[in-house]
């Protein structure tokens, strides 16, 4: 199980306010999150707005490592670019072997481009993900014309 | 279950939203279906 893991809760209960709703009585906010299978995980700022998307069942691991790549992410909206990049390093420093790894890497070059308009930061990180998770479609993306 | 790995649920989406401009936290929306 997910969330009797010590991690996770501790990651929910710190950086979120978990809220956890029936979908079946919930339509009309089904709707609004255009929610139609479970699990279905909405990372949500003060706006209502979808920060982050999270469908089907994951091990605590990987469910603590989306956590850290939708908090990276609701940094990154913020400009608060470094607790984002500290956010995606965690995730491939704590769970390397996640799916969520290369795109913790592929967004912390992001994250690392936007706080210092250094195109370096960009090309380097992005090789990197490409030398270590060579496969991924994260991978792909980096490869710009 | 220990409880200090159990999750603070709640159960209102309006709360919810209040506490998370309140507290200037995201929201974690998790939406489930029982059976």
């Amino acid at each position: 199980m997910t969330y009797p893991d010590a991690t996770v809760a501790e990651l929910l209960n710190t950086h979120f306010v978990p809220v956890q709703l029936d979908l079946t009585k919930e339509p009309k906010l089904a709707d609004q999150y255009q929610a139609i299978w479970t699990p279905n995980i909405n990372i949500v700022d003060i706006r209502e707005r979808v920060i982050y998307h999270s469908e089907g069942w994951l091990s605590p691991a990987e469910y603590a490592a989306m956590l850290h790549i939708g908090l990276g992410h609701y940094a990154l909206k913020h400009k608060r670019f470094d607790n984002a990049i500290a956010h995606f390093k965690t995730v491939y420093d704590h769970y390397p072997q996640s799916e969520f790894s290369p795109e913790a890497l592929y967004y912390q070059a992001v994250g690392k481009y936007l706080a210092t308009h250094e195109a370096d930061q960009l090309i380097q990180g992005w090789s990197d993900l490409r030398q270590n998770y060579s496969s991924s479609p994260w991978a792909m993306r980096t490869r710009v014309a | 279950m220990d409880s200090n790995n159990r999750v603070q649920w709640l159960r209102s989406y309006e709360t919810g939203l209040e506490k998370s401009k309140a507290q200037k936290k995201p929201m974690l929306l998790d939406f489930f279906k029982d059976g």
